[in-house]
């Protein structure tokens, strides 16, 4: 732990801990909050998100009432200061608030998260006001867009839908905005404008399969099935044999049998289970399907692939494809990263900090 | 005669085999055979071919493994992409975008073996594909595992059938090199075929409980069977001592935290204690995929030391189990029960319950569901990508009317303390059921398929039997 972070904890540790109720002062959060990003500006990722997360843990804990509303003004006091010398040095700062974000959301620390999530989007305006960069209205619906995935995967889609909807607006051309908003949409039955979003993220970013797995499963509920099926087949055809394919043969093999086409769609779901054999819902298939199309009389294939594929570990592919996708956010991430490592320089400019 | 100057002839030649080493070299200088695609692409653009592409569909590792044969650049362009799933398409200005292919379909016909015919041991496997792309790959399949994988033409292969008598089923899968796909398959017989004959007795068990009270004793002349309101005789009368065959079919999902799957795995272990010699059970313990399927024992048997072991977790795929617990009890000799331990809720089954109900339809077993609470047939709503609110609750609806129909109940029960209640009320039901056998009615267009109304002549009776009506009839 560096030497400035030891002094901002235990500048905390030793303030004198106020009684419950008790009022804490702006000016010294704004202090702490500064030295936060001082740290940070050091090149201390891990040590400006421990003291920013005890800081905000702090006001929550010490003025129950008031201390985090007291400490958002303090910390859009101290980036108001920032943006008017380096509007880009609140990129780090964002990445930071986010960071912390999730440590109080894994947790289970409601308020700070929710305090966290606040601090994000008050920052993420003056960002916005602020900046000049050719960039700016892009990263910015890039952190709109990331902090709507975190809250959709934390199953709060209406506030999510909220956040991919601003994006939109800031940049119309959100992929992962497209995805998440579509995504949404899609679990909530309104399956023409999932489809509608989902279809323009797809023609954005046509290698996306998660986006592409959504869209084909949505237009297959609409009744679209010359829509869905080529999509589902390239979807099983590709090399992997992942969860994708996985989801994706249950699809098309469904609506085979659907129609009728029963030796078509016990050959999609057999090619599949070669590739992964133990995909739950398919195996489950794969013996209706044998069934259906007269082999009843012996269930010993059926009960011994079960009985082989028993305890397989992770989640089965339909559960995953009822979470948020997870590609294009990690993806989203990984580029706001870059993006913050890029303006650190600038921070250390902002703050007065000499880079380590 | 002129006599030609043997200087000039020299210089001629001279000049002859530069300019022939020249074109060599342009020529050479033109091939795109071994190079990367990038340089390719490059070398037709150094001829005026306007190209756009990106470096994620061309990327540096892709070769130009054969030498194009055509003569325009366009079309030299076209033999250099089809290789590696690529085309091109005019773009704006003029320019040339090169773009990924859209998969094509292939079609595959397993020409041999012929489906129905006879086969066994080693195997002759011949497969035509035709479609519009090129051919990566066949895989062979028996019975849905590889068995052998092809990577050229002929796609031609002998496999090996497995030596146990049944039937195999052989599909053929091709994929081609843009991602189109394909297949066929073939089922085959076993050398040696077994002639099916048609045993016409049926057993009906039957539920009897005297309304107010619990299970009453009857005997055979209290009884009456009757099928399209004619009465027909009761062939063979037997009380529950009849061994049991039960699949323990329990929810093992996140919903069943804070104590239940413990709970559960206690009653189960009570039930099991409970069985008499011949009764079998097996216990499958499901989330969103099997967790634990224990093979079917008998009495005096506990659960295996690793199942005490087991958290709750994942999803609820609980029609696809439900299934699957039917499944695992077509061909069993004993009484065939389902016991069911859920709240009902499914999230992410490949079957709609209306499937299952296909199943309940063919199957003999009765379902038990020990429902507990919080699914929606307790006010719960919840939608997934997979299903509004509105299609969970009707799922729960169907598969209430399932229970019912197969002739089983649904034990509601206020919290995972009562389980073991409910179980123990269920096996006590189970040893009082009546087994009535009966021979159907005939007539010139054969069985008679209508259902068998059972009726006593004891009052204040409730009779409990499968009556499927028309669930799970017809193709489901």
């Amino acid at each position: 732990m560096s030497r400035l972070v030891c002094l901002a904890l235990a500048s905390l540790a030793l303030a004198p801990s106020p009684a419950a109720g008790e009022r804490l002062g702006q000016g010294r959060l704004e202090s702490t909050y500064q030295q936060s990003l001082r740290v940070l500006a050091a090149g201390d990722g891990a040590g400006a998100a421990r003291l920013l997360a005890e800081l905000e843990q702090h006001a929550a804990t010490a003025d129950p009432e008031r201390g985090l509303e007291v400490l958002r003004r303090a910390q859009v006091a101290v980036a108001r200061r920032l943006a008017r010398r380096e509007p880009e040095a609140l990129v780090p700062v964002l990445l930071l608030h986010r960071e912390v974000y999730d440590g109080h959301v894994a947790a289970r620390r409601s308020l700070p998260a929710v305090h966290g999530r606040l601090a994000n989007l008050a920052i993420l305006d003056i960002y916005r006001e602020r900046s000049r960069h050719s960039a700016a209205q892009g990263l910015a619906a890039a952190f709109l867009t990331s902090l709507g995935g975190r809250l959709q995967a934390g199953s709060q889609e209406r506030a999510a839908a909220e956040l991919y909807r601003r994006a939109l607006q800031g940049d119309r051309g959100q992929v992962v905005a497209l995805v998440g908003l579509g995504t949404v949409r899609e679990k909530e039955g309104e399956l023409k404008a999932a489809a509608d979003l989902l279809a323009r993220a797809v023609e954005l970013a046509p290698d996306g399969r998660e986006a592409r797995l959504h869209l084909a499963v949505v237009e297959s509920r609409l009744g679209r099935q010359e829509v869905a099926a080529p999509l589902l087949r390239r979807l099983v055809g590709e090399a992997g044999g992942d969860w994708v394919a996985a989801v994706a043969a249950t699809e098309l093999a469904e609506s085979l049998a659907a129609a009728g086409e029963l030796r078509a769609a016990r050959a999609v779901v057999d090619a599949t289970l070669a590739r992964s054999p133990c995909a739950p819902s398919l195996l489950v298939l794969q013996g209706y399907l044998a069934e259906q199309d007269g082999e009843g009389a012996d269930p010993s294939p059926f009960v011994t692939a079960l009985g082989r594929c028993a305890g397989e570990p992770g989640a089965a592919p339909r559960t995953r494809y009822n979470r948020r996708p997870e590609e294009p956010f990690a993806a989203l991430d990984r580029e706001l990263v870059n993006a913050g490592m890029e303006r650190r320089e600038a921070l250390a400019r902002a703050t007065g900090v000499a880079r380590r | 005669m002129r006599r030609r100057r043997p200087g000039l002839l020299a210089a001629g030649l001279v000049v002859l085999l530069a300019g022939a080493a020249t074109w060599a070299r342009a020529a050479d200088s033109q091939r795109y055979a071994g190079r990367s695609l990038v340089e390719a692409l490059d070398l037709l653009r150094g001829q005026g071919l306007r190209l756009i592409y990106s470096s994620d569909l061309v990327r540096p590792e892709m070769r130009v493994e054969r030498e194009p044969t055509a003569t325009t650049l366009h079309r030299i362009l076209d033999q250099l992409l089809a290789p590696h799933g690529l085309t091109s398409q005019m773009g704006p200005g003029g320019n040339l975008l090169v773009v990924k292919r859209e998969p094509g379909q292939l079609l595959v016909t397993l020409t041999a073996p012929e489906t129905g015919g006879m086969a066994a041991g080693e195997v002759a496997v011949s497969v035509d594909v035709v479609g519009e792309e090129p051919v990566a790959e066949v895989d062979l399949l028996v019975n849905g595992r590889l068995a052998a994988r092809l990577q050229r033409p002929p796609w031609r292969a002998r496999i090996e059938l497995p030596a146990e008598e049944g039937s195999w089923r052989l599909t053929a899968v091709a994929r081609g090199a843009w991602g189109g796909f394909g297949s066929d398959s073939v089922t085959t017989r076993s050398v040696v075929v077994r002639e099916e004959l048609e045993v016409s007795l049926r057993q009906l068990a039957v539920t009897a409980t005297r309304r107010g009270g619990g299970p009453t004793r009857l005997s055979q002349e209290h009884f009456r069977l009757l099928q399209g309101g004619s009465t027909i005789p009761i062939a063979s009368f037997e009380r529950g001592d009849v061994p049991l065959s039960v699949v323990l079919a329990i929810d093992a999902s996140e919903s069943m935290r804070d104590g239940a799957l413990e709970a559960a795995l206690g009653a189960v272990r009570g039930f099991l204690a409970q069985l008499q010699p011949g009764d079998e059970a097996a216990l499958l313990l499901f989330s969103d995929a099997v967790r634990v399927l224990t093979p079917f024992a008998g009495s005096g048997h506990d659960l295996p030391a690793d199942v005490a072991g087991a958290r709750p977790h994942g999803s609820t795929a609980l029609n696809d189990h439900v299934y699957a617990a039917l499944r695992l009890l077509d061909g069993r000799t004993g009484r065939p029960v389902v016991l069911l331990l859920s709240d009902g809720a499914d999230v992410v089954s490949a079957l709609g319950m209306e499937q299952v109900l296909w199943k309940i339809g063919r199957s003999e077993a009765h379902v038990y569901w020990v429902r507990l609470p919080g699914g929606p047939a307790g006010g719960a709503s919840f939608s997934s990508a997979w299903r509004d609110a509105e299609g969970n609750r009707r799922q729960t609806e169907l598969l209430s009317a399932g229970v019912q129909a197969s002739g089983g109940r649904i034990l509601p029960v206020a919290g995972s303390e009562r389980v073991v209640a409910a179980f123990a009320t269920i096996l006590e039901e189970l040893r009082e059921q009546y087994l009535l056998g009966y021979y159907p009615r005939r007539d010139a267009g054969g069985i008679d398929a209508r259902e068998v109304e059972v009726q006593v002549t004891v009052p204040n009776m409730r009779l409990r039997y499968r009556r499927l009506g028309g669930i799970g009839r017809g193709s489901g």
